[in-house]
């Protein structure tokens, strides 16, 4: 299976199951560029072993933001900084896991890591942008990468 | 009568969300208590022998999960330890039971699957 099929069956089912969101994967022709001054969040999980790579969720911060207040079960926009670098953390960390679940081999996880701010680029030494997969919620889209060592 | 409830997560989000799904699944909790990673989950089981289920996450920092069941174990401790990970490979499972834990719940999940893999400790 292509990982941009994994990675779309895996982020619909944890977004459906733990934040209750219908998401749709984009095709490139779907795709609307997004404004580059606006605020990016992103978590990334490094995976080591047989294979080696990270897996990146970056979402605009209002979509961050919403998750938040989901998952926290708190008011519209009452999360904080923290609680949103928290579960798009948690987010990442889920979504990494289970496409590590995936791979052949013996490989472990590491604890995500968690940026935020504009016009960033997620990059590592040596590692390949192996897959870019856009996904649409309620208008807006946010992306999943995979970069692995060739 | 409801059961404490030891919830090891370094997610405070997941520790929360367990929380809550625990609840919505109509298990019988008392209190659930929170630590961030298997340091602070031992220093609470000290100071509440009473618990009488843990539910540990595998990454974490300081104390990874399946050092956390090993530590307990060591103590002669003998509460049930249900793992919630997304640790889910078949040899993950066998390496987490032989260190001494009860079950296994993958993330992601729902209350329904908390319920059934659950509810027997209740």
């Amino acid at each position: 299976m292509a990982y941009e099929e994994q990675i779309a069956q895996i982020v619909s089912s944890i977004l459906n199951t733990m934040v209750g969101w219908q998401v749709t994967p984009l095709s490139q022709s779907e795709i609307v560029p997004e404004d580059p001054e606006k605020i990016s969040v992103s978590g990334c999980v490094t995976i080591g072993g047989d294979w080696e790579g990270c897996v990146i969720l970056t979402m605009p911060q209002n979509i961050a933001h919403e998750s938040a207040d989901t998952m926290f079960a708190l008011d519209p926009g009452a999360a904080s900084k923290e609680e949103v670098r928290d579960c798009v953390g948690e987010l990442t960390n889920m979504i990494g896991g289970n496409f590590k679940s995936q791979l052949e081999g013996k490989n472990m996880l590491s604890i995500p890591s968690v940026v935020e701010g504009k016009e960033y680029t997620v990059s590592s030494p040596g590692l390949h942008r192996v897959c870019s997969q856009l996904f649409e919620y309620d208008g807006k889209n946010f992306e999943v990468s995979v970069l692995q060592r060739i | 009568m409801p059961k404490n409830v030891l919830v090891v997560d370094d997610s405070g989000v997941m520790r929360k969300m367990i929380g809550r799904s625990l609840r919505q699944a109509g298990l019988d909790c008392g209190e659930i208590f929170e630590g961030g990673d298997g340091v602070e989950g031992l220093s609470l089981l000290s100071s509440h022998p009473e618990v009488a289920l843990i539910l540990s996450d595998w990454n974490m920092p300081n104390m990874d999960g399946i050092t956390f069941v090993k530590e307990v174990r060591a103590k002669g401790i003998n509460t049930p330890i249900v793992m919630i990970t997304t640790e889910a490979t078949d040899s993950r499972v066998a390496d987490v039971k032989a260190a001494g834990a009860n079950g296994y719940v993958c993330k992601p999940f729902t209350p329904e699957a908390l319920q059934k893999e659950l509810g027997g400790f209740f």
